[in-house]
């Protein structure tokens, strides 16, 4: 038998419909099923969602109440989906947020771009850190300054 | 964009003192709006941009530029006022309010995601003049989730993977690059389910690793697989020319002939004549003139083509299957 929509498929699917009362029945091919959406159902809520729920420790869950002040996220709405509510909610539930990252990224510390500059972190750190040589030398510290300069040394040995 | 190698980098920012778009209202979303395409009011590029928001414009409209991946197909679903603001090469698209405040799209030209990089590293710069983006020394660029966190950066590459998936490679290729960090899943298609062998390479972790870095691991990886795949391919080819001669004309003729073609058949034959140009056993069509094709019949482009006469699938499945008779038989003729 071929499906009853299209005509062009064998049909796969027997479709029941009940609306008002009326029963009709619809033999159709897998195509026209899916776009009848009869599979609709089987679209169960998994919990995916709250994925990252399951990251957390039980000594994580304390303090629950504890709000964010920007946009007043619980630590508990944050706990539930690993989710935060704002940029600020990174700093607000911190304690959280380090485990997280961590266990997502096997690290949470940021060495990639730094906002407002060109550079990366590291890239950014020897510029610092040359600041302070320069300033180191005026200020005729020298002890400080061949500090900074192994560490400046070693730092651009690692790029 | 179509095309069967294209890459791309995306860069996800927000503002620092407006919540993320899952917690914001109708107001905020429309300031954020605002506030970025005020942001690139100033700056050289901005002739060459338009602005799109999702209140004053078709949905049609928005699903075809779904389907050119110049947005996201969540950015379709809420309620929330969205915006795009997208170059006229449609080689930058700017997406405002799907899950991060700003996500920065640019598609790469070549083999390689360095310029991309560059580009959206130059318009992320221009933002962060005028704008308050929310950043962390320590955890970098924040995120509406934290799988984004750190460098707030997707980079990825669209590959045709046929012999691949023909010879049940794949699950051994996604193992190799979740070893590197990278993720490997189906295009067009729901979930991981790939139609057509087409595939999406991209890295998986953001934190903890320099833009440069993320940027030389997919690159590297995606020259690794095209590099594969063309090594399965021609020992594919070698031990079974005459069966894979014949699946690529088969597909050939039905994608050449049928009357009636549903997308998903649309995307599973394309993909056996793309590997038949590949290997020299269809050459009256282009893999370019072949992309753009499919990209015409995706649904969508279809809806906006005007040639439609109604929404029945049917009478879409007739449409597509019209494309391809005649872009498929017009080189046919050239060369003939």
């Amino acid at each position: 038998m071929m499906c009853e929509k299209c005509g062009m498929n064998p049909a796969a699917v027997t479709l029941t419909q009940v609306i008002n009362g009326n029963k009709t029945v619809k033999k159709l091919c897998a195509a026209c099923a899916q776009e009848n959406n009869i599979y609709k159902d089987l679209n169960m809520d998994l919990g995916f969602s709250s994925l990252f729920s399951s990251f957390f420790n039980e000594g994580e869950r304390l303090n629950t109440e504890e709000k964010c002040p920007l946009c007043n996220m619980t630590k508990g709405e944050f706990l539930k989906t690993g989710k935060p509510g704002c940029a600020n909610c990174y700093e607000a539930f911190s304690s959280s947020m380090m485990p997280l990252l961590k266990k997502i990224h096997s690290t949470n510390t940021h060495t990639g771009k730094v906002l407002g500059t060109s550079g990366n972190v590291s890239e950014n750190k020897i510029d610092i850190l040359k600041a302070q040589l320069k300033e180191a030398i005026e200020k005729e510290e020298y002890e400080k300054a061949a500090r900074l300069r192994d560490e400046i040394k070693e730092m651009e040995g690692r790029l | 964009m179509t095309n069967y190698q294209s890459g791309r980098v995306r860069l996800a920012r927000n503002l620092k003192t407006i919540p993320f778009p899952s917690r914001m209202n109708a107001d905020m979303a429309r300031e954020v709006i605002d506030k970025v395409w005020d942001a690139l009011s100033s700056c050289a590029l901005k002739d060459t941009l338009k602005i799109i928001k999702s209140e004053d414009c078709d949905k049609t409209l928005l699903a075809s530029l779904s389907e050119k991946h110049l947005i996201s197909p969540d950015f379709l679903k809420g309620t929330l006022p969205r915006g795009v603001i997208i170059s006229e090469d449609e080689t930058i698209s700017i997406m405002i309010n799907e899950e991060d405040h700003i996500r920065i799209q640019v598609f790469a030209q070549g083999s390689s995601l360095d310029d991309a990089y560059d580009t959206a590293d130059k318009i992320d710069n221009l933002l962060s003049e005028k704008l308050d983006i929310a950043f962390s020394e320590k955890f970098g660029y924040l995120t509406a989730c934290p799988t984004n966190a750190g460098t707030g950066m997707r980079a990825s590459f669209m590959l045709h993977l046929p012999a691949l998936t023909m010879s049940n490679s794949i699950s051994s290729v996604l193992t190799w690059a979740n070893k590197l960090g990278l993720a490997v899943r189906g295009i067009y298609g729901e979930g991981s389910k790939a139609k057509g062998a087409f595939y999406q390479l991209s890295n998986q972790i953001t934190l903890g690793a320099t833009e440069k870095d993320i940027i030389q691991r997919v690159n590297l990886a995606a020259e690794e697989l095209m590099k594969k795949e063309e090594m399965v391919r021609n020992t594919l080819f070698e031990n079974n020319r005459i069966r894979l001669t014949d699946k690529c004309m088969r597909s050939y003729g039905i994608l050449s002939n049928a009357y009636a073609l549903s997308s998903e058949e649309a995307f599973s034959l394309t993909s056996d004549v793309l590997l038949g140009i590949s290997l020299g056993i269809i050459n009256n069509i282009t893999t370019q003139k072949l992309s753009d094709t499919l990209f015409l019949t995706l649904p969508s482009s279809l809806a906006q083509s005007g040639k439609l006469t109604d929404s029945d699938p049917v009478t879409r499945d007739v449409l597509r299957a019209q494309y391809f008779r005649e872009n498929l038989n017009m080189g046919k003729r050239k060369d003939d």
